[in-house]
């Protein structure tokens, strides 16, 4: 069992920037730009008759002989919706299964740690749930973490349609990415009419970045079982990388296209540095 | 059915290869991959653009016409045009006489015509067979009807000399009996056959290679001898000039590796000169020989064997002294012993005795006279039967009055008078014996002209029971008469090397082949003969080949068979170019 805690405890000072004018209206910690009830200065505002007299700030109309009322921004949450892909193509490679559950299990945390609404589904399986509250953040990690069911749908963009309940602020798709782009070109369309952010996270394996083996191999697709037998030499590895960074760019332009945002993600790298500098740098943790 | 090239069969192990290839194909290790999505992207994109695919479709397509059409051209039996022998039967004969051993064009003429005759073999198809045979003095089949390429070309190589004279004429006889007419081609090897020789194949096609050289110069021993007179030893040589030029011939006479005698011998061209040699040393045998590199070095050498007749004849004080008058008269010397005992173990000698017994032991060859004793009428007319000591001896009127009974075990009556023995020769005490039953004085014999002729032949015939053996031609038989009842005995070159054995219980002494001096022994006795050339063989011989009866060979219908590596060599293209396919065709189906 890894230890986790450097990660928990570093964790507890980010949360998920979200460029938001969403629709939450329930208490949380986020600053809504609603002049609301939460304890933080915002600013100054004349007062009008019919506003709330116990705001008036007493001392500026001390010295200034002018009533105003002073305005706090108001707390609002926002809910997230983190969809983590468990088909058999994220299940294949150890390594980036892992990092996968890891990831979610991540951003699942940051977001319970600042009293957002958390809805989790790991897709292509019947896990999932919906929860709030920073006390079962670490909990909710651990399950995440812990994550084991069977794959039921080999298809991520489909079973994804399945697995979407009511729109939340915030969509994180983690997945590897290697289905055909039509498919999730759909699963965008099916997306966009939400109101909603949608971060994209691709998470490929090394292996799959640099296929390590050689020689003459038949390589069997570990979600629907189909063969093809190809020599390893260094050609037929150029062009394979070839055809998988014009793939990668293609889905990143396809996701610039429907306005989600992409970010690319490799297992080689530890769980820390992503959360702490990649997804920082990419704009999804502050 | 039967196979007739069953050593084909080997290439099965192509084919098993072929089977083998198939099965164990590429092996391919499995691997589970995420997702072959872009793999097969790949592998799509590749295929799209594979020159080698574009190309795959019309390289099959080259590759097995290339195939069929070295198939065709392999079946079409291409060759080179050799030259192809005539005759359904071919029959050689080797000359392996003596002549035969002088200089040919590489090596001697034998191992020449040796090569010749394989160079002519292989033009040879498959439906000619071949006959073998040697020709020397009793011709002999090596092979008969063979087709076998291999056995033929052994049999010939393995042929050698035999330092015979060649007997053509039965040669020639055993031919014609097994050639075909119309179908044999009989070829001659030999160096100085003549046309006249070839009356018995008058109707089939001959062809005589005779081994014709442009310089032939040979020098010759025609003849050597030596005889013994009053103690001293001389010899004869007789030496010929066979070339057109005068030569210096340095002649030496040797024995036991000493030399004797040495002379320098001037000949003109053609000329034969005798040359005497005298006062040798008393030899068991002596080697004459001419120092000269002649063409032809196997007549250069002639062995003379030393016959030591016995001279000396030991006789008894009672003996008849018309008798020793007798044989004292053809050259013996008769010496009268006092003492019986006391002579009776010389060696090399002859004995004349009588009595009325015959002695104990005796050591050397005797004529016994049984004088005192029972004496029977001899009552009929003498018979003589055919013996030869009876040559020229004619017992006719011969009377004989009365003789002694006596049977002895190993003579042999060759006078007889009724059922009474007068005269028997054979072997008692292992030495030859005449025993004449009768005395002299009861005969009226020695007034016959026939009695000295008796006399000679009893001591010819004594005499040459003796250790001599004689002189020999290469490889010729004979029964010789031994003193020595061993049975087994050793046959030793000039070198000391054992050459053969003989025994008295097997088939009759045959002479070893090569000519010299050997020497025959046992553990207790040595003896010498020589094995000397045919007369005939003492010079080269040489003619030119000719071919006779060319139109009695009907033309062969064969049909022209293929060159075997031709063909051979476009299969195997035939069946690279099928690999190449198959690689092809595998990598097509991989990538």
């Amino acid at each position: 069992m890894k230890d986790y805690h450097q990660l928990l405890a570093r964790m507890n000072r980010r949360s998920l920037q979200v460029s938001t004018k969403g629709a939450g209206m329930q208490n949380g910690r986020r600053k809504s730009h609603i002049h609301g009830t939460s304890l933080d200065f915002a600013d100054y505002k004349i007062y009008h008759p019919g506003d709330d007299i116990r705001q008036i700030d007493w001392n500026v109309y001390g010295r200034t002989n002018k009533p105003y009322i002073k305005r706090f921004q108001d707390e609002k949450e926002i809910s997230v919706s983190i969809f983590l892909d468990a088909t058999s193509s994220m299940k294949q490679v150890l390594v980036k299964w892992e990092l996968a559950r890891e990831l979610a299990a991540s951003l699942a945390y940051i977001t319970l740690s600042h009293e957002d609404r958390l809805s989790f589904a790991a897709v292509s399986t019947d896990f999932s749930f919906h929860r709030k509250g920073s006390v079962h953040n670490k909990r909710t990690f651990y399950e995440i973490v812990g994550v084991r069911n069977d794959t039921q749908d080999e298809s991520f963009t489909q079973s994804l349609a399945n697995a979407l309940t009511a729109p939340t602020q915030l969509v994180i798709l983690i997945t590897d990415g290697l289905e055909p782009l039509t498919l999730f070109e759909e699963s965008f369309k099916r997306l966009k009419y939400r109101n909603q952010q949608i971060w994209l996270i691709q998470l490929l394996s090394e292996t799959e970045i640099n296929p390590p083996f050689s020689g003459d191999i038949q390589l069997v697709d570990s979600e629907n079982g189909k063969m093809v037998d190809v020599s390893l030499n260094p050609s037929i590895k150029t062009l394979y990388k070839n055809r998988l960074d014009h793939h990668n760019d293609n889905l990143e332009i396809l996701c610039a296209t429907y306005g989600i945002r992409y970010c690319r993600i490799s297992d080689k790298l530890d769980i820390q540095t992503i959360i702490l500098r990649e997804l920082a740098f990419a704009g999804l943790i502050q | 059915m039967h196979l007739a090239n069953p050593y084909y069969f080997l290439l099965l192990i192509f084919i098993v290869a072929f089977i083998l290839f198939y099965f164990f194909r590429k092996k391919y290790t499995k691997q589970i991959i995420p997702s072959n999505l872009l793999w097969e992207e790949v592998l799509k994109e590749m295929r799209a653009t594979s020159w080698f695919h574009k190309w795959q479709n019309n390289l099959l397509f080259w590759l097995q016409l290339l195939c069929l059409l070295l198939l065709m051209f392999a079946l079409v039996g291409p060759y080179f045009s050799k030259e192809t022998m005539k005759g359904k039967q071919i029959i050689l004969l080797f000359d392996t006489s003596a002549s035969m051993a002088a200089n040919g064009k590489d090596f001697n003429r034998l191992e020449d015509s040796k090569n010749e005759a394989v160079k002519m073999l292989q033009g040879i198809q498959q439906n000619q067979t071949v006959t073998v045979l040697e020709v020397n003095d009793r011709p002999k089949i090596i092979l008969h009807d063979e087709s076998d390429r291999n056995k033929i070309s052994r049999a010939i190589k393995d042929i050698e000399l035999s330092y015979t004279h060649e007997d053509w004429q039965s040669a020639t006889e055993l031919t014609a009996s097994l050639a075909k007419e119309g179908k044999s081609a009989i070829h001659i090897f030999s160096d100085g056959l003549e046309e006249e020789k070839m009356n018995n194949l008058d109707s089939f096609y001959v062809e005589v290679h005779n081994q014709e050289q442009d310089q032939e110069e040979n020098l010759s021993i025609l003849s050597f001898g030596v005889s013994k007179n009053d103690n001293k030893v001389a010899g004869i040589a007789m030496v010929e000039n066979q070339t057109d030029s005068l030569q210096k011939v340095p002649l030496l006479v040797e024995s036991e590796k000493i030399v004797l005698f040495q002379q320098e011998v001037e000949l003109q061209p053609q000329e034969k000169k005798i040359v005497a040699i005298n006062d040798l040393p008393e030899k068991s045998y002596y080697n004459a020989k001419i120092d000269v590199d002649d063409d032809y070095l196997v007549d250069n050498r002639q062995t003379a064997v030393f016959n030591k007749q016995a001279t000396t004849m030991y006789t008894d004080k009672e003996m008849n002294p018309f008798l020793i008058k007798g044989f004292e008269a053809i050259g013996l010397r008769v010496i009268q012993m006092e003492n019986k005992e006391e002579f009776l173990n010389k060696k090399d000698s002859i004995f004349l005795l009588s009595g009325s017994t015959l002695p104990k032991n005796m050591e050397a060859p005797f004529v016994f006279f049984f004088v005192d004793g029972k004496k029977a009428e001899v009552q009929t007319a003498v018979e003589a039967s055919e013996d030869e000591l009876l040559l020229h001896v004619d017992m006719k009127d011969v009377f004989i009055a009365s003789a002694m009974n006596q049977t002895i075990e190993g003579v042999k009556p060759i006078v007889k008078g009724g059922d009474l023995p007068l005269i028997q020769k054979g072997m008692v005490h292992n030495q030859p014996a005449i025993l004449i039953h009768f005395d002299l004085k009861d005969s009226d014999w020695p007034l016959h002209p026939s009695f000295p002729i008796f006399l000679y032949n009893m001591y010819q015939w004594l005499s040459s029971q003796s250790n001599y053996i004689g002189d020999f031609q290469p490889l010729e038989s004979r029964t010789i008469h031994l003193t020595n009842q061993a049975a087994d005995w050793d046959i030793y070159n000039e070198s000391d090397q054992l050459v053969g054995s003989f025994s008295m219980e097997g088939e009759g002494f045959q002479a070893p082949k090569l000519p010299g001096v050997y020497q025959l022994t046992n553990d207790s006795d040595l003896m010498y003969f020589s094995v000397n050339l045919d007369d005939r063989e003492k010079m080269i011989a040489s003619q030119k080949s000719f071919i006779l009866n060319e139109d009695q060979l009907k033309e062969n219908e064969i049909t022209k068979t293929q060159s075997d590596w031709l063909w051979y060599l476009l299969c195997m293209l035939a069946f690279l170019i099928l690999c190449i396919e198959w690689e092809v065709y595998r990598r097509a189906n991989r990538v």
